[in-house]
């Protein structure tokens, strides 16, 4: 097509001839993107255009939706590409969310994507955004952020690379990068958290970005959705026993121990340890030197004498025989029962 | 909400005072687990593996006030269950994973502190554990006939192939001998070089005959061959938890953060190829301290591609295999929940006994986010504290309707200490009650 329409430049229209190429192609019912009357770059004839059929007639003006819906694709596009382009998952995303993001016109709307497919084929980086952004108002900045994460975490993960670009986008949205960790953070904890029914991930609502936004419900209404406490109940439930299994007293042991080792010891424990055990019964208190005098007749050492006896009566009764350090307490309870 | 058994008096007082004071309870976390079941049959596999001589290691990612603290506690009993043996410690600007100035050492030193058996989970157990080993031994020599030194020797003979391993042998074979001729000093000195509190070669090697001592430089390797000990004395494992990893993300000093994640790195490795035998590490850090790419666990490429999350894993499929774990901050649905546990503790997990009911707790709830808006349950750390405060005072009081008082809750907002910004002072962390 530019074979027949380059002019004096061999690489690049002229404002007139781009002008002109537009009015033709749309004559002939098709639109092209960029579009030098609407303010879009004059096209490059080594570059790429977008050419796309119009169903209505073309615009004589870009509305600022259509300008931040621009925007919005373009730093995702380099947000989520890394070094190449955004993988599959990412451009569905990115398709399907960014519409109800931002309302378009039934134009705008076959524009956009053109538009889209462009960015796509050249790659863009972040240079030359900063008027465009500051077009933009502080609440849109949020959401855009917001949307820019969720598709970096469409595939799943935000990579290294991906949180770099974010980095610098959330930079130059002037956001904290703090904010872009929690966000990052709080998208890959829910997913994680795995509510079922509850995904995709929505995106914030198309408010922010229509300049009207609608107030943030006053902060002292709480509202609970009863539908998630009664699932958190339930899972509660679930860690409860698995935890329960787990702290909770063990079966006793099985009481058909043959007589020889019920000679050997008490609860499994050998003649040493066993005779120690004994010996604790004679008093409710003891002092360490006592003990350690006992022990050493029985030629055991008292701290791992004792760590071994305890570990038995936790075995049987879920709970220490001794206790403290100097003075030492005797659990009766724990001590009749690793006895009987 | 949990299951119909009473709760004993002493497990109920422990948790209720330890949230009152604005702590992690030791024991009877379970009591008030609210949901990650996933996240906990995800650690309890580690654990698992672990005491198969496996190895594991989980980054927990979570910011300020989601539960990083309460979940690696919670780990940590879980483990002690499962009869591994556990140590913590919090890093700070003065305990690192890697130092030239005694800040590993000293991270060491903490850890051996804290080391913890489940009939002793307040830490200390350090003795306990070596005994355990030598007792084991001398019953075998008086079975076999032999010198227990020789049954020491024997079984910590495959050490001496690891770094430091024939010194750390030493050390163990002293304190038999210390035992054996009543040596008191002796003993003691064998615990403290296994501590890691001598600062100085030539003092260890006048008190044990040891040319090296638990430094800096070889603290990892230490807690190796300290697993090995662990191990042999009867136990599944040691579980390593370290909370508070933002301290590294803090560091001022390109280099030092370097090389403390580079020392992240080599344990992740060890933990991945297995060769850590039953050793486990759980680490507590923000999303900043895995995300910035500039200062982060990002900023170091090699650890980029191991942490980097399942690319599989789309759409709420979710692969709990990954080492990163990452913690959801609490929603007001988790936290009517959890209030709603410690109600049932409070009650000695005995209904009839409830102080107050749901719409109690949903009126408290409202009168918590009109005082400090949504703080309340972002950084529910005060909002628990305020809430127990409100049970004893109805516990109390029993002729004042929780109606009256839920409106006379004095909550104030904490503010978040791992921040880079340094915080003002004058902090004022207290909820208060006025009749």
């Amino acid at each position: 097509m530019f074979q027949y329409w380059s002019g004096t430049n061999p690489e690049k229209l002229g404002k007139g001839e781009a002008e002109g190429l537009s009015q033709i192609l749309e004559r002939l019912g098709y639109g092209i993107e960029p579009d030098a009357r609407l303010g879009g770059a004059v096209p490059k004839l080594t570059g790429w255009v977008g050419i796309f059929r119009l169903e209505v007639n073309d615009l004589s003006y870009l509305s600022a939706e259509y300008l931040t819906a621009t925007l919005i694709a373009h730093l995702a596009i380099v947000v989520a590409s890394g070094d190449e382009l955004p993988n599959s998952v990412e451009q569905e995303y990115l398709r399907t969310y960014l519409e109800s993001l931002i309302p378009l016109t039934r134009s705008e709307r076959s524009r956009f994507q053109a538009h889209l497919q462009l960015l796509l084929q050249e790659k863009p980086n972040l240079r030359g955004l900063k008027a465009r952004i500051e077009a933009v108002s502080s609440e849109t900045r949020g959401a855009i952020a917001q949307f820019l994460v969720n598709v970096a975490v469409a595939d799943g993960q935000a990579s290294p690379k991906e949180i770099d670009r974010l980095t610098k986008v959330y930079t130059l949205l002037e956001l904290d990068s703090q904010t872009l960790y929690s966000n990052v953070h709080n998208i890959s904890a829910n997913s994680v958290n795995s509510r079922p029914a509850i995904e995709p991930i929505t995106v914030r609502a198309a408010s922010p970005s229509q300049g009207h936004r609608i107030p943030a419900p006053a902060q002292n209404s709480l509202v609970l959705d009863m539908s998630i406490v009664e699932s958190k109940l339930s899972e509660s439930q679930e860690v409860s026993s698995l935890l329960a299994d787990i702290f909770g007293e063990e079966p006793p042991v099985s009481l058909g121990a043959s007589p020889t080792e019920i000679e050997a010891g008490i609860a499994g424990l050998d003649a040493a340890h066993s005779q120690l055990l004994q010996a604790l019964a004679q008093k409710a208190e003891w002092r360490r030197a006592e003990l350690a005098a006992i022990a050493l007749a029985l030629n055991l050492m008292l701290d791992g004498a004792l760590e071994v006896i305890n570990e038995a009566a936790f075995d049987q009764c879920d709970n220490a025989v001794i206790e403290g350090d100097d003075p030492f307490e005797v659990n009766a309870e724990v001590l009749q029962e690793l006895l009987a | 909400m949990t299951n119909g058994n009473l709760i004993k008096a002493k497990d109920r007082d422990m948790v209720i005072q330890s949230l009152q004071a604005g702590v992690v309870p030791r024991k009877g976390q379970h009591f008030i687990q609210v949901g990650r079941v996933e996240e906990i049959k995800a650690v309890i596999r580690d654990l698992d593996r672990m005491g198969e001589g496996g190895s594991a290691i989980r980054f927990v990612i979570g910011e300020y006030g989601s539960g990083k603290t309460f979940f690696l506690s919670l780990v940590r009993s879980i483990a002690l269950e499962k009869k591994l043996v556990t140590a913590h410690a919090d890093l700070t600007p003065d305990r690192r994973l890697h130092a030239t100035g005694g800040q590993a050492r000293s991270l060491y030193a903490e850890l051996m502190q804290n080391l913890a058996t489940r009939t002793k989970p307040e830490g200390g157990a350090l003795p306990s554990i070596v005994e355990r080993f030598v007792t084991s031994a001398v019953s075998e020599g008086r079975d076999r006939n032999i010198d227990p030194e020789a049954v020491i020797r024997e079984r910590l003979e495959h050490l001496a192939e690891m770094v430091g391993g024939y010194d750390f042998a030493e050390v163990i074979a002293a304190y038999w001998k210390g035992h054996d001729n009543g040596d008191e000093s002796l003993k003691m000195n064998a615990i403290r070089w296994l501590r890691g509190e001598f600062t100085t070669k030539t003092d260890a090697r006048q008190a044990l005959g040891v040319r090296t001592i638990v430094d800096d430089a070889n603290f990892y390797d230490q807690l190796k061959l300290f697993t090995q000990l662990i191990r042999l004395s009867g136990y599944a494992g040691l579980l390593i938890s370290l909370d508070e990893l933002v301290n590294l993300y803090k560091l001022a000093n390109t280099q030092a953060r370097k090389s403390n994640y580079e020392q992240i790195l080599r344990i992740l490795n060890d933990c991945l190829q297995g060769h850590s035998v039953g050793l486990g590490f759980v680490m507590g850090g923000t999303p900043d301290f895995l995300m910035d790419t500039r200062r982060g666990l990002y900023s170091y490429a090699a650890l980029q591609s191991r942490l980097a999350e399942n690319t599989f894993a789309v759409n709420g499929l979710v692969d709990y295999n990954n080492p990163i774990l990452r913690l959801g901050n609490l929603s007001p649905e988790d936290l009517f929940v959890l209030l709603g546990k410690i109600r049932h503790v409070f009650a000695f997990g005995d209904r009839a006994q409830y102080l107050l009911p749901d719409e109690g707790i949903q009126g408290f709830m409202v009168h918590c986010s009109q005082r400090i808006g949504e703080a309340y349950f972002r950084t529910p750390r005060n909002t628990i504290k305020a809430f127990i405060d409100l049970l004893s005072v109805l516990e109390q009081n029993q002729q004042v309707s929780w109606k009256d008082l839920v409106v006379q809750v004095n909550i104030g907002a904490e503010s978040n200490p791992d921040a880079l910004v340094p915080q003002a002072e004058d902090e004022d962390d207290l909820a208060t009650f006025r009749l």
